[in-house]
């Protein structure tokens, strides 16, 4: 019995590692609403979940309409989406990649050492154990390229049409495996068409969305201008825009982090490189090269996420260096693989961070206990994403003020009219709307970090500090103000 | 290696605000100038020999500064179409 379950286990050993690396996954997951690990979108993605709104560029449709489906069902939808869209595809990815390097090298034991490293991968499993859209569209990505080797190009198409249904930065990658694969264009064909179709599908929910006029905080309504304003507002300014003077230093991160996700398995890389390339091996190379570029130019210096979509295919290109090397190089990268997977048990373990680090759970809990029909004025960034999601939780009556810099309101005139609709404040600058939200009588707070007070306390933004008398709030005195006076209304209602 | 895993994993927690120097020099825009003379260069030699009818025949010079300018120049229409912050 003993025997035909060992053997039955030798047979499987891409589901074996799966099915214990979904075990280390859930396990070290993070079970409470978490800002670690650049998951401060998380409060988007659960608003997005419970309540019908747009949500940040550029959409994420499908990873939203999941987050939908899990609400359905009873239980913590952040436990629900933690451990099945975060936990479980980075154990399909751990599997999927211990296949493939089985199938490219022709032996299980690369394969298996392969899954080993990727599980061991740091940056990849703090993807893999939040709240966050990564790991999802990394699958998909991953489990297009086993369909490719299968030969199967449809179904290539259709895994990174959902990809890109999660993630856009997939439909960029499945750009690049076709400049690879220009030689065969005339195959390609019918799968981009069906690639097209299913992506613009997806993506429609945006603009249903738009069209439901649903609350107007991340985009407005369904025009030419807002789609435009939306698809091209954020990604423009970030991607490939990183200074040249900040290359240095960020070559110098990622390189680290690389390293200590990678291991000794960086070795073997290096000779997975070597030419004549087969095509098989010049798409992973180019995927890893796409994601490393991706981080070391963007002005976002927490982009280093994005480079987890090439680990899994270092990982594979790991195991094919191998394939070159000799019996105790292999051990050695295995027994790398294994010691990382220990150190991170206990140094990365999200559950035990996320309890130590309880930021976003302390933020939303004060947000929750704010009195009735507060104005609660927040910059973009992780604590408007987690007002939103305490609105969707049921606060429906905190009037959200976003602070916005542009000079010109008309870009914002659906966002305008929506407060003066819901909540009768008016103003064309986010100033206007703070001092109609206090003359209203309402409890009013201005949120956000430590340095956006230092900002305003250094003049940076004068207005702010001469027009309103800020308070420090309680024990939460970092990011938490509350407005107790405003110069030109002497009288509140 | 665990020298580097104790500052990495602050940076990874990320809770922290992590600033950015923003300049005037883009690293994509070197990059995309180093790229666009490392092809223009490569097929131009192509062109060159099959033009020449000799394999080993090197291009003049001053066609790199040409096509550099050039490119310099399309990738500032490009950025400007697309919008995105010129950064020279």
């Amino acid at each position: 019995m003993i025997k035909r379950a060992y053997n039955w286990c030798a047979e499987h050993p891409s589901l074996m590692v799966a099915l214990m690396a979904m075990v280390y996954y859930s396990l070290m997951s993070a079970k409470t609403y978490t800002w670690i690990f650049v998951s401060g979108d998380s409060g988007d993605w659960l608003a997005s979940s419970t309540w019908w709104m747009v949500p940040q560029p550029m959409g994420s449709p499908l990873y939203i309409l999941l987050g939908r489906f899990l609400n359905v069902f009873p239980g913590d939808l952040v436990v629900k989406m933690t451990i099945l869209l975060s936990c479980l595809p980075g154990a399909v990815t751990v599997g999927l990649v211990c296949n493939i390097a089985r199938t490219l090298t022709g032996r299980a034991d690369l394969g298996v050492i392969a899954g080993g490293v990727l599980l061991g991968a740091t940056i990849y499993l703090t993807q893999t154990t939040i709240l966050e859209e990564y790991s999802i569209a990394i699958m998909f990505v991953v489990l297009g390229y086993w369909f490719y080797l299968r030969g199967q190009r449809k179904w290539t198409a259709v895994a990174l049409a959902l990809g890109t249904g999660v993630h856009i930065v997939v439909a960029p990658i499945f750009a690049l495996w076709l400049i690879v694969e220009y030689h065969e264009w005339r195959k390609w064909l019918v799968p981009l068409g069906l690639y097209a179709v299913l992506t613009a599908g997806s993506y429609s929910l945006i603009l249903v969305l738009m069209a439901m006029e649903s609350p107007p905080l991340l985009a407005g309504y369904l025009n030419f201008d807002s789609i435009l304003q939306y698809f091209t507002g954020t990604a423009g300014a970030v991607i490939g825009t990183g200074s040249i003077f900040d290359f240095p230093q960020r070559l110098a991160l990622a390189t680290g982090m690389l390293v200590v996700s990678l291991g000794l398995c960086i070795i073997p890389i290096t000779y997975a490189l070597g030419r004549p390339m087969a095509r098989t091996t010049t798409l992973m190379v180019t995927t890893v090269g796409f994601a490393l570029w991706f981080h070391l130019t963007s002005l976002d210096p927490v982009s280093w996420t994005f480079m987890c979509f090439g680990v899994p295919f270092m990982a594979v290109l790991g195991a094919l260096g191998m394939s070159k090397l000799r019996m105790k190089h292999v051990r050695a990268v295995a027994i790398g693989a294994v010691a990382l997977i220990v150190i991170n048990c206990a140094l990365m373990n999200a559950g035990q961070i996320a309890q130590e680090r309880p930021e976003a759970g302390e933020y939303y809990e004060v947000i929750q206990g704010l009195p009735n029909g507060s104005a609660v004025m927040i910059y973009q960034s992780r604590y408007s994403l987690g007002l939103f999601y305490a609105m969707a939780e049921g606060r429906e009556d905190l009037a959200p003020i976003v602070a916005f810099t542009a000079e010109t309101p008309e870009k914002f005139a659906d966002y305008l009219g929506w407060m003066e609709e819901e909540y009768g404040i008016k103003g064309n600058s986010t100033l206007e709307m703070l001092g109609s939200a206090y003359g209203q009588g309402r409890n009013t707070y201005v949120v956000g970090e430590a340095w956006f007070y230092d900002a305003i306390d250094r003049g940076m933004w004068p207005d702010l500090s001469t027009t309103f008398n800020l308070s420090r709030s309680g024990s939460n005195e970092s990011w938490l103000h509350e407005v107790v006076g405003c110069t030109g209304l002497s009288s509140r209602r | 290696m665990m020298a580097l895993y104790f500052p990495l994993r602050e940076h990874m927690i990320g809770l922290e605000r992590q600033n950015v120097a923003v300049s005037n020099l883009s690293t994509n825009v070197v990059l995309m100038l180093g790229m666009w003379g490392w092809i223009n260069q490569a097929l131009y030699t192509k062109i060159y020999q099959r033009v020449k009818k000799d394999s080993t025949a090197k291009p003049p010079l001053w066609h790199t500064w040409v096509s550099l300018s050039v490119g310099w120049l399309a990738i500032i229409l490009w950025m400007s179409a697309w919008g995105m912050p010129l950064r020279f």
